[in-house]
């Protein structure tokens, strides 16, 4: 049989965690493969320099090798050649993490009424580029293959592309950008394109003639619709945000019209939470005015074929319709994506288990919303401690190791809930918020299974 | 199973975690009985009692059967996605992945 060789194509890496200790992993786009021995057996040898038909495979280890070719995973090669070193099997000794929400900054050019980190009063103070590389070079050991940018404002670093080429050298990927989209130009996008990041932009707006009142700055509206056009043109992906309240709310109809001329990919809509600046603030919107406003909105996106995927709260995460595509209730994922079952070994929360959030005074935590609780105060800190080791740290791993049966066994009305399969006791953060205990049910989870309210949002969606 | 089957399997799981194994079997070259012969003979080196008789019906139930489960395939077919779902109430700021 002549010899057969092969090698990884350039964008995926072979990494293993304590608890998964083999996968394949797309560092540009996020794709991320589990692999068995057998395939991770194959898919090292795909190195450029060992003969895939010499005695050390088998027939089923060709197969697999035919698997990962097709999948794009692996590229026939001659011997010989080069491989990049970074691609080479490297196991951390730390659980999986699939990514960092990473606040590189906690500074901002805005003022936010409904600032969750209380930007700009810098009280998380911020990172010298010392520090990020720093932190980066723990990602790195780790074996974290991605991470979003948050702040504070992100683009408001001075050296941003540094931090770009950081990450770009470690191959972290970057998934996304958290920004106001004030200070989005040509030139720092052109940064991430030319680093080969096309990361997803998610950019807050809080509604048509309200923006520059949320946001505490007069005339950003303007800079951010521009930012977002900026964004577009140069072929990014866009989320926008919205932060909604009894000021904004009006402004939605001509929101729901700018989101279409601006041909975004997404829209989100929720109350701000309850955390930071936003504590005691007079104006926010009861759950039943939070409903009202979103059901308005989901008809008339429903109405309208769907133009945009569409995140109403906690009521849903709708598909934008493709165009030409028939709405018929039936078919799956169509206007809805379909939600996970829970079940009692379900994890309680998958971003949790996986994704933490860096602040930038080096504080990690299970998620942004424990940011203004007292749980923050108890959460390491990667300025003084090693990632791969606080990830083990047993105060952490309860939280993002919590199963929904340890919910279940908190928890009697749950157990015996007709909704847990999709409400799954709900959000820790709010659980914690609300009631004070973070392993209560989510009393607001509660109210919009019951009441019957995501099923009216899904019957809503899939209306003519 | 055989014995010798179970050898020649666990001599192959051996050389997952042991490169420098797999690529001393990798370098053997010669016609099918000089390649089975040193390949018992490195398996003897590293532990495991595999003959050559054993590499031979091995490899030939290997050919014959199916001995890749479907899972194995499936993990490396699937991707896998992060999934936001209406319980999360944090999205503000919170990373949900690629969407």
């Amino acid at each position: 049989m002549p010899a057969r060789y092969a090698r990884l194509t350039d964008q995926w890496l072979l990494r293993g965690w304590s608890d998964l200790p083999f996968a394949a992993v797309n560092w540009r786009n996020g794709d991320f493969r589990e692999l068995g021995r057998n395939s991770f057996y194959v898919a090292q040898a795909c190195d450029g320099r060992t003969d895939l038909h010499s005695a050390a495979f088998l027939p089923r280890h060709h197969r697999l090798l035919d698997v990962l070719i097709a999948g794009g995973i692996a590229e026939a090669c001659a011997n010989g050649d080069p491989v990049d070193p970074a691609q080479k099997y490297r196991r951390a000794e730390n659980p999986l993490i699939r990514g960092i929400c990473f606040s590189i900054t906690s500074r901002c050019n805005l003022n936010c009424r409904h600032c969750f980190m209380e930007a700009p009063s810098n009280r998380h103070r911020d990172l010298t580029f010392a520090d990020l590389v720093g932190l980066v070079d723990q990602f790195d050991r780790a074996n974290v293959p991605e991470v979003a940018l948050t702040g504070g404002e992100p683009l408001i670093r001075r050296d941003l592309p540094d931090v770009i080429h950081l990450l770009t050298g470690r191959r972290i990927g970057i998934a996304e950008v958290f920004s106001n989209g004030v200070l989005v130009t040509e030139r720092i996008l052109e940064e991430f394109l030319a680093s080969g990041h096309r990361p997803y932009f998610k950019v807050s707006f809080d509604g048509c003639g309200a923006h520059d009142f949320m946001r505490g700055s007069r005339g950003c509206e303007a800079k951010v619709v521009r930012g977002i056009r900026t964004l577009r043109e140069a072929g990014l992906p866009v989320t926008v945000i919205t932060s909604v309240d009894r000021v904004s709310r009006d402004s939605m109809p001509e929101t729901y019209e700018l989101m279409k001329s601006l041909d975004v990919d997404g829209w989100w809509i929720a109350p701000p939470v309850e955390m930071g600046n936003w504590q005691g603030s007079t104006t926010g919107l009861s759950t039943a005015e939070t409903i009202s406003l979103c059901a308005s909105v989901l008809r008339r996106w429903a109405a309208d074929g769907g133009p945009f995927d569409l995140k109403l709260w906690r009521l849903g995460l709708y598909r934008k319709h493709e165009s030409g595509e028939g709405r018929d209730a039936d078919r799956v994922g169509d206007g809805v994506l379909p939600a996970p079952l829970f079940t009692a070994e379900s994890w309680n929360c998958a971003g949790t288990h996986s994704r933490p959030y860096l602040l930038p005074d080096g504080t990690l935590l299970p998620c942004s919303g424990y940011t203004s609780t007292t749980l923050a105060g108890q959460m390491p800190n990667l300025l003084h401690r090693e990632l791969s080791e606080v990830w083990n740290d047993p105060q952490l791993r309860d939280i993002c190791d919590l199963r929904k049966r340890d919910l279940l066994a908190r928890n009697d009305e749950c157990a015996s809930c007709e909704h847990f399969a999709l409400c799954g006791s709900g959000c820790r953060v709010f659980a914690l918020t609300e009631t004070g205990d973070a392993l209560a049910r989510d009393p607001v989870a509660c109210d919009l299974f019951r009441n019957g309210h995501i099923r009216r949002f899904r019957e809503m969606s899939t209306a003519r | 199973m055989t014995d010798g089957r179970r050898q020649v399997e666990a001599f192959f799981a051996k050389m997952v975690e042991d490169t420098a194994l797999r690529d001393k079997v990798a370098s053997i070259k010669g016609d099918e009985n000089e390649v089975y012969t040193r390949m018992a003979a490195v398996a003897g080196e590293a532990g495991f009692d595999v003959t050559v008789d054993d590499l031979r019906a091995s490899r030939s139930a290997f050919e014959e059967g199916a001995e890749l489960d479907d899972d194995e395939l499936d993990k490396v077919s699937a991707g896998c996605a992060s999934v936001c779902t209406e319980v999360c109430g944090m999205f503000l700021g919170h990373y949900i992945g690629r969407q």
